[in-house]
């Protein structure tokens, strides 16, 4: 029944008393009469009594060690890189100066040309994900032609499967990971959806 | 880009490591109850105070300074919980390592069985349920961090109830006693 259902909706929030007088009453006088609600409202009402705080014990010095180390943090991190950080961003760099220098030879368009290979629309991906372009320009979304949204999500699915299938670097599979911060939860539920038909 | 407020009030060095001591407790507590595992929640704690430093200047002030760490807190809590669904898909994790109480003081295995079902939940359910049952939010509060309606944050938190009943079932636990 329709009620039950809306019922069985109301009761958690019965049970923390976050449900309003009229929907409260409503509630109270559909378990009278009703022993399936009844027995459902049993359990959730176990569930909701199970819920409770569990305190957490924090070291009383916890906060003093957390300032020490973030910190330290924050030092380590305003402190000139060496050398070796620098290359992997300035390789890059060179090989997408070598491609476009290339591309401008044979008096084509730049983007379309180079992003016409299945190859380089993932290695822009990569760099876009890994931060090396800030935003992606309006030719690459010309070319591509999705919105934005199914840009995101279509092309996660794809790199994270295909990223998960071809190599076991854990790295680069974070980089991915952190990309669904911002999908909204169906969006998630199906990315998880494409990793597990791309195992199976 | 976002102009640095240098009159900020937590600008200065001491302001903000008194903002991290203020502040620490209750973000440590919402990892803690969420990980389970004391390293876990002791980084992502550092990582959430070192965004906050990073941010402080684009806060706004259009909210509280609290419910503003606490946002990046969720957010990065969020992740974490999103990132440990996939990692468990690919099989690079435990399915229950996100839940697992390796050093948490509790004896009630009742309680072990309820973080490993609120573990099965979506994310943003068990982030709902974490916020409202363990820290004690209210369901306004809830609502302004996690940028969401009250009554959407209602709702998440029905269908993380019923959605545990529904898992509970599933790992053989039963209320029949009742």
């Amino acid at each position: 029944m329709k009620i039950c259902k809306q019922i069985k909706d109301y009761l958690p929030l019965f049970f923390t008393g976050d449900l309003n007088e009229s929907a409260k009453r409503l509630v109270e006088n559909h378990l009278k009469d009703c022993p399936a609600c009844r027995k459902f409202s049993y359990e959730i009402q176990h569930l909701i009594n199970d819920l409770q705080p569990d305190p957490v014990n924090i070291e009383p010095n916890y906060g003093a060690e957390l300032v020490v180390k973030i910190q330290n943090r924050l030092h380590n991190e305003r402190r000139p890189k060496k050398l070796k950080y620098y290359l992997v961003p300035v390789l890059g760099s060179i090989l997408i100066f070598i491609i476009i220098g290339f591309n401008l030879m044979r008096n084509q368009s730049i983007s379309s040309q180079w992003l016409s290979n299945d190859n380089n629309i993932d290695l822009y991906m990569d760099l876009t994900h890994s931060g090396y372009f800030s935003e992606m320009p309006e030719d690459v979304f010309d070319f591509v032609n999705f919105n934005e949204n199914d840009l995101i999500t279509s092309e996660l699915r794809q790199k994270i499967s295909s990223v998960v299938l071809s190599t076991n670097s854990n790295l680069l599979i974070d980089d991915y990971i952190e990309s669904t911060a911002f999908l909204t939860d169906q969006d998630f539920e199906s990315v998880l959806e494409e990793i597990e038909k791309s195992i199976l | 880009m976002a102009k640095q407020n240098v009159n900020h009030p937590v600008y200065d060095e001491q302001a903000f490591n008194n903002l991290v001591r203020e502040n620490h407790q209750r973000i440590y507590g919402l990892f803690r109850r969420m990980v389970g595992s004391q390293a876990e929640a002791d980084d992502l704690t550092q990582e959430t105070f070192i965004k906050v430093y990073k941010n402080l200047p684009k806060f706004r002030q259009e909210s509280s300074i609290q419910t503003w760490i606490y946002r990046i807190a969720i957010n990065q809590g969020l992740n974490y919980l999103r990132r440990m669904k996939i990692r468990q898909t690919l099989g690079l994790e435990l399915a229950d390592s996100a839940a697992e109480p390796d050093e948490f003081q509790s004896n009630q295995s009742n309680r072990n069985l309820l973080r490993r079902a609120i573990a099965k939940l979506p994310p943003r359910q068990q982030m709902v349920v974490i916020l409202r049952s363990f820290q004690e939010l209210s369901f306004k509060e809830i609502a302004a961090v996690l940028n969401i309606t009250e009554n959407a944050a209602k709702v998440n938190f029905s269908h993380a109830v019923k959605n545990l009943r529904e898992i509970f079932l599933k790992m053989g636990v039963t209320y029949e006693n009742l």
